[in-house]
């Protein structure tokens, strides 16, 4: 039986690594297993400083010098792998399809450790019929059906479909007064579609926009677009900003695109969508574009998918209208994201996927 | 025991000591009674080798001379495939492995076959290995690669290579190799110090002539890393009167005329004589008709077999201060160690020249030595027992070779796009198409067809289209592909695109073009 995992990342989450979504998967990802279980973890990651060693919220997190200087930060890797892998029985390779996750891989097999590959972006999957290291995988964690399927003719590998979880920052119930107004939360970058929600609110209805900015071109291109219109950016927020912001808001809209407003093409835009699980742990019901795995990430009770701004403005406008509210109760949403995206069920399924894993090892 | 050998060169494929060495060790061990089936490279030169079944001449080579020879364009390549991966070798080694029932491995020089591969799969399979070092190989095949490609392999990146025994020629030898921020084994532990060796001289040996005169020798490739140079130039500083009283032959290819001319600059020409290279069985006939052996070669010499064989044969060996030999041969006992300069070369031939007997002693001193210690045979005992200690089987089980092999071809795969400069196929491509012209000319003049320029040219044109011709179909395949996904997704969205070069007539003519091909 496997008593150690280490979660191999290109970048870390936090001080050291980066700030996005992928990143901090990894890290609800250990911290969900860390909760009530005797298995040892790491999160291994890249830098260009030299080694860190810490503990951050109960996990071993490990930056390790890279040796490839890439412009793509997905693609640093560095020799100290092996070592970092020494101790460990279980790999899971998350981002396999960036340098980084290829080089993880291939250690891992060498060291004939029990492997498990997750996809979170940064990185274009094989083609059908193209040879790839994560075919040495003994399992697949996809965090959506739209990623599972991205990965469905990778035939010889099981592939466990397991979204989620949410961070426990949004488990604490809340105290819903009067949800107001529609929120995006995110990194402000074409791919999310973020000018898509301006464009559809209606005048009088309060946007607010949370996130770091990425793309200052993106940027300037929202605020023109934000001129006479009741929106509200939020620059970096604190996770319990982002907590208070999810609870105040009558819906949560997540508008990405694979088609961005420059015609760049984003086929994966999103894997997982985390701010709409944060968002329906907070209560609130989501708006989410028929894009990537989203829809799959909700049913009728907790929020609608819409298919182009038309659609969207629609939804909007029963969201000032106050209809919005009335029809979908917060307590509804929430019971509904906790079922499926609460830390230890997520644990629970992915210790299930690490067995059959190791019994495929075997 | 049934032993796998792998060395980069074997007999009669021969560029050193190296790989006379290993044939030397490999004929003792089948003599007593081991089976031992060699796996090395194909020959490298024109002749055709009729070899016994058990040596098995399937292994790529990689030139990692040809760096010097044609710069950059090569040595990215050639330094990955040579010292990291070729997974056809590793390959080749695998499924040796999977058929033959091995129960130990023993390597020798492993440069130019992909060494890092064959280190990292030998480890992880668990196989019995062992590796005869007998020059800084394990140094050399970490150093000169992209951190970025050593970070592909576990004992590069972890500057340790764990074969079950190294055999390390001398203490000297470690130590330059632990200086490299190397690790072969902790030394008494997994690690030994195994000397280099002499055969017995034949009963048949050489006469010295009854001229009186002192007879030196040295034996040897001719170059400044062997000391030819300083032994010119220390001949030329003894006094006219001495050099009279001496002769020095040289025994060993090399640039004969310039080393005749520099002789004659010198003014020693009259004592000196370069024969060239000879079987290594006649140096050992013509060896007891020598005095003193004369090998002021560099000072990370590992070791120097030419010293023992000196000793063996009763002749004095005269060495450069620190080389691996002088670990045998101790200055004042059975050798004289000199600084490596001319001053301290003359002097020694001096001291020879002014006191034969003393001399003729130490000489006595160093054969009854080498022959009571330093024999093929009781050199060979030792590496028996030590193989035996670790022969624990090096059988590996279809499914592991072939993940070993997959892992192997991923690495390569990831490699080769990095060591071209830029990281793009298209680099990789240009060069091999380059290599092939070259070697397609190297093997024109090899088959001594007539090298006029045209059929040179026409081979070279048609070897370059050939290797291009993929490169160009895939490219241009992937980008349609390409093409065609975004121009489907985008009316799946229902983006509205401009006219697509699909709509186009050019597009239709281009379609249409690489359909028929």
């Amino acid at each position: 039986m496997f008593t150690s995992v280490v979660h191999v990342t290109p970048a870390v989450f936090g001080d050291y690594g980066l700030i996005g979504g992928a990143e901090r998967y990894v890290h609800s990802i250990a911290k969900s297993i860390g909760h009530n279980r005797n298995i040892r973890q790491s999160v291994l990651g890249f830098s260009d400083r030299p080694g860190i060693r810490q503990q951050l919220g109960g996990i071993d997190l490990h930056v390790v010098p890279t040796d490839s200087f890439s412009h793509n930060r997905m693609d640093w890797y560095g020799g100290k792998v092996w070592e970092a892998l020494d101790g460990h029985d279980l790999v899971h390779v998350h981002q396999p399809f960036t340098r980084c996750g290829e080089v993880a891989l291939l250690a891992a097999a060498q060291q004939g450790k029990i492997i498990v590959a997750t996809d979170l972006g940064g990185g274009m999957p094989p083609r059908d019929g193209q040879d790839h290291p994560v075919g040495l995988a003994h399992r697949i964690v996809a965090i959506s059906e739209f990623s599972a399927e991205m990965l469905g003719h990778l035939k010889s590998i099981p592939i466990d479909v397991i979204s989620g979880p949410v961070d426990d920052a949004f488990l604490e119930p809340p105290v819903i007064g009067d949800k107001r107004g529609a929120l995006f939360v995110g990194r402000l970058l074409p791919h999310k579609g973020v000018d898509r929600l301006i464009k559809a609110a209606p005048p009088e209805l309060d946007v607010t926009i949370a996130g770091e900015t990425h793309d200052l071109d993106y940027m300037a291109h929202l605020n023109a677009l934000a001129r006479n219109k009741r929106v509200t950016f939020v620059e970096a927020p604190s996770t319990a900003t982002v907590r208070e912001l999810y609870i105040g808001a009558a819906v949560h809209v997540a508008p990405s695109v694979v088609f961005d407003y420059r015609g760049g093409f984003h086929p994966n835009s999103e894997l997982m969508g985390l701010t709409t699980i944060e968002a329906m742990c907070c209560g609130t019901p989501v708006a989410v574009a028929n894009t990537c795995s989203l829809p799959a990430m909700i049913d009728p009770a907790v929020g609608e998918v819409f298919d182009d701004e038309a659609a969207l403005a629609d939804i909007l406008a029963r969201v000032q209208s106050g209809e919005w509210s009335r029809r979908y109760a917060p307590a509804t949403v929430r019971d509904y994201a906790l079922a499926r995206f609460a830390p230890a069920v997520v644990a629970d399924r992915l210790m299930d996927s690490y067995r059959k894993a190791e019994e495929a090892a075997r | 025991m049934r032993i796998l050998v792998v060395s980069n060169l074997y007999p009669p494929n021969v560029l050193g000591g190296y790989e006379v060495g290993c044939a030397d060790v490999v004929a003792a061990l089948r003599a007593r009674g081991h089976d031992v089936t060699v796996l090395t490279s194909r020959s490298r030169h024109d002749f055709t080798v009729d070899d016994p079944p058990w040596i098995k001449r399937e292994l790529t080579l990689w030139d990692l001379f040809q760096t010097e020879r044609f710069g950059n364009a090569f040595a990215s390549v050639n330094a990955f495939q040579g010292k990291a991966l070729d997974p056809d070798n590793l390959s080749i080694l695998l499924h040796e492995l999977a058929d033959g029932a091995y129960d130990v491995v023993y390597c020798f020089n492993l440069l130019g076959l992909g060494a890092l591969a064959i280190c990292d799969t030998l480890t992880r399979l668990g196989a019995a290995w062992a590796w005869h070092i007998m020059d800084s190989i394990p140094t050399q095949v970490v150093g000169g690669l992209r951190p970025e490609i050593v970070a592909l392999f576990e004992t590069a990146s972890r500057r340790a290579f764990l074969p079950g025994r190294s055999f390390v020629m001398s203490n000297r030898l470690l130590r330059e190799i632990e200086a490299g921020n190397v690790s072969v084994g902790r030394l008494g532990d997994t690690c030994t110090i195994v000397p280099g060796w002499a055969k017995q001289p034949p009963a048949a040996a050489a006469e010295p002539p009854r001229d009186g005169k002192v007879r030196f020798v040295s034996v040897g490739v001719l170059g400044r890393e062997k000391g030819t140079d300083l032994t010119i130039a220390a001949l030329g500083a003894l006094p006219a009167g001495l050099r009279d009283r001496i002769e020095v032959d040289f025994l060993g290819r090399g640039d004969l005329p310039s080393y005749q001319r520099k002789a004659t600059q010198a003014g020693v020409a009259g004592c000196v004589r370069f024969h060239g290279q000879l079987p290594h069985a006649e140096v050992m006939r013509r060896l007891p008709s020598y005095d003193a052996l004369l090998f002021p070669t560099w000072a990370r010499e590992p070791f120097g077999f030419v010293a023992l064989e000196a000793a063996i044969s009763g002749v004095l060996p005269i060495i450069t201060r620190g080389i691996g030999a002088a670990e045998v041969l101790r200055d004042g006992e059975h050798a004289i160690h000199i600084e490596r300069s001319e001053a301290s070369l003359a002097a020694a031939v001096i001291q020879v020249v002014q006191n034969r007997s003393r001399c003729a002693a130490l000489a006595g001193n160093a054969k009854r030595h080498v022959t009571a210690g330093y024999t093929l045979d009781a050199i060979v005992d030792q590496i028996e027992a030590e193989l035996a200690s670790i022969a624990t089987g090096a059988s590996v089980d279809a499914r592991t070779a072939a993940r070993f092999d997959t892992i192997n071809r991923f690495k390569y795969r990831i490699g080769r796009e990095l060591v071209t400069s830029t990281g793009l196929a298209r680099q990789g491509h240009l060069q091999e198409a380059s290599m092939a012209i070259s070697e397609s000319y190297t093997e024109l003049k090899r088959a001594g067809r007539a090298a006029s320029k045209s059929p040179v040219v026409k081979f070279a044109r048609s070897a370059l289209m050939k290797l291009l011709r993929p490169y160009f179909e895939r490219l241009l395949l992937e980008m349609e592909a390409q093409r065609d996904e975004v121009v489907s997704l985008r009316q799946q969205v229902g983006v509205k695109t401009a006219s697509t070069p699909a709509e186009t007539p050019e597009r239709e003519a281009e379609t249409s073009h690489t359909a028929q091909r």
